[in-house]
This record gives C-alpha cells, sequence and structure tokens, in this order.
C-alpha cells in the first residue's frame, strides 16, 4: 500500500522533503523507520530518535498505517 | 494565537500589548542569533518547523505553565526562515503578582519549547559550511563539531 514520507530537519540532506513509499499492509511507523535506515544507512543514526506524527499529531510508533498515510519524520528539535 | 512568526519579533510592542495590572512582575527571555558557534563564525540562522504541530505544542506548554505556576499570562513566539546576528529568535514572556513565578514559568516555557517543539535550527559559517543543531548524525562523528553531512 502507499504512505506518503514527509521529512523534516536534518533528514532532508538525505531524502526527499517528501516521497511517496510502498509498505506492504500492516506496515507500522517503526517498520518505515527500519527500512529507511536499510536505505540509507548514513541516516540511521537519525532515523533512531525520530519521533513520527500522523494528521497533525505524535504517533506510537508501534501504530499500523493506513494505506496513503501522511507519515511526518522528526528529528530531535533544535529550536531556541 | 500564532506562536510562529517569519516576521522581526518586536519585543517592545508585545511587552507594550501584554500589560496587566495584576502583574507586579514581568520576565522576559530572549533568545537572540550569536555570531559564533561550535568555535566558527555564525553568518546566519534558518529555521523551520512542522508547523502545524508546533503550534499546538506552544499553546499546551503555555496552558501547562498557567496551571503548573500562578502566573497573570504567558506568552512565546518562535521565528521561522532566516534570522540575522542579533535578531531574537524567540520570545518568552511571563507576567505574575510577584517574581518567583513569573521566573519559573519562564524557564519551564522555554526548556519546553527547546526539548519539544519541532523547529529546527540550521546554522550557517562564514567559511561557507553548514551544520543542523543538535543533529545526531553529527554528534557521532569523531571529530565534533565537524558536520559530516
Amino acid at each position: 500500500m502507499p504512505i506518503r514520507i514527509i521529512t523534516f530537519g536534518a533528514l532532508q540532506d538525505f531524502f526527499e522533503k517528501e516521497f511517496e513509499l510502498e509498505v506492504p499492509a500492516g506496515a507500522t511507523g517503526q517498520d518505515v523507520l527500519t527500512r529507511l535506515s536499510f536505505q540509507n544507512p548514513s541516516a540511521g543514526s537519525i532515523l533512531s530518535v525520530c519521533k513520527i506524527a500522523i494528521a497533525g499529531n505524535l504517533a506510537d510508533p508501534k501504530q499500523t498505517l493506513a494505506s496513503e498515510s501522511e507519515l511526518f519524520l522528526l528529528p530531535p528539535p533544535s529550536g531556541g | 494565537m500564532n506562536f510562529l512568526t517569519r516576521r522581526t519579533i518586536e519585543v517592545s510592542k508585545i511587552l507594550e500589548e501584554l500589560r496587566n495590572p495584576q502583574a507586579g512582575a514581568v520576565v522576559t527571555f530572549q533568545g537572540l542569533v550569536r555570531n559564533h558557534n561550535v568555535g566558527k563564525a555564525v553568518r546566519f540562522l534558518e529555521y523551520s518547523a512542522y508547523e502545524e504541530l508546533a503550534e499546538k505544542m506552544i499553546a499546551e506548554i503555555i496552558g501547562r505553565a498557567r496551571t503548573k505556576f500562578s502566573i497573570a499570562e504567558g506568552y512565546c513566539v518562535h521565528r521561522l526562515g532566516r534570522a540575522e546576528i542579533g535578531e531574537c529568535v524567540v520570545l518568552v514572556i511571563t507576567l505574575s503578582a510577584h517574581r518567583r513565578e513569573a521566573y519559573r514559568a519562564n524557564q519551564f516555557i522555554i526548556d519546553e519549547v527547546k526539548h519539544s517543539v519541532p523547529i529546527w535550527k540550521k546554522e550557517f559559517f562564514a567559511d561557507g559550511s553548514t551544520a543542523w543543531s543538535n543533529c545526531p548524525a553529527c554528534s557521532t562523528a569523531e571529530e565534533l563539531p565537524v558536520h559530516r553531512h
């Protein structure tokens, strides 16, 4: 099933700001983070500490994704 | 209320707008762009955010500050986009009857904003290099603080 990934901060040095990803039905946010780490090991240290958000709210990485979900990947913040 | 802005943060104007006759204490924290970091000259900063969530989270942090501390008012605004040396990039103002609660609430708000709100800072150095602040990919590098992306 297709999902949409939106990246922020340092992740944009490794991935497009937005892109589509095909994942198996039943995939979780954590599965996506693991897969992206495998695809791009240089981004692994960031992905391992990313939070994820769905529909404007922080989400549990173990949550099963719906088809066409928008998954926001949030590296550790550095505001201020 | 918007807690994020791409415009200059007008501190004096905001302070005037927040004036409250119940408050005998006003604590103001300003985060400014300094001209150096990690031993390198900084030219400017750029801030980006997951705006939808950041707005909600700052509102929630101010709400918690109101519950936790006895304040008459709590305010926070954070800059997005390019910010030049000396510009204010984050402003926290707290008002209370007495100073102790205003100080405590102010520190609570800025700590929570820095710790949890999805805002990211990118530094642009005079030598042409750039770095994402608080970036795990850089902090695992052997020769800190060189940015290795």
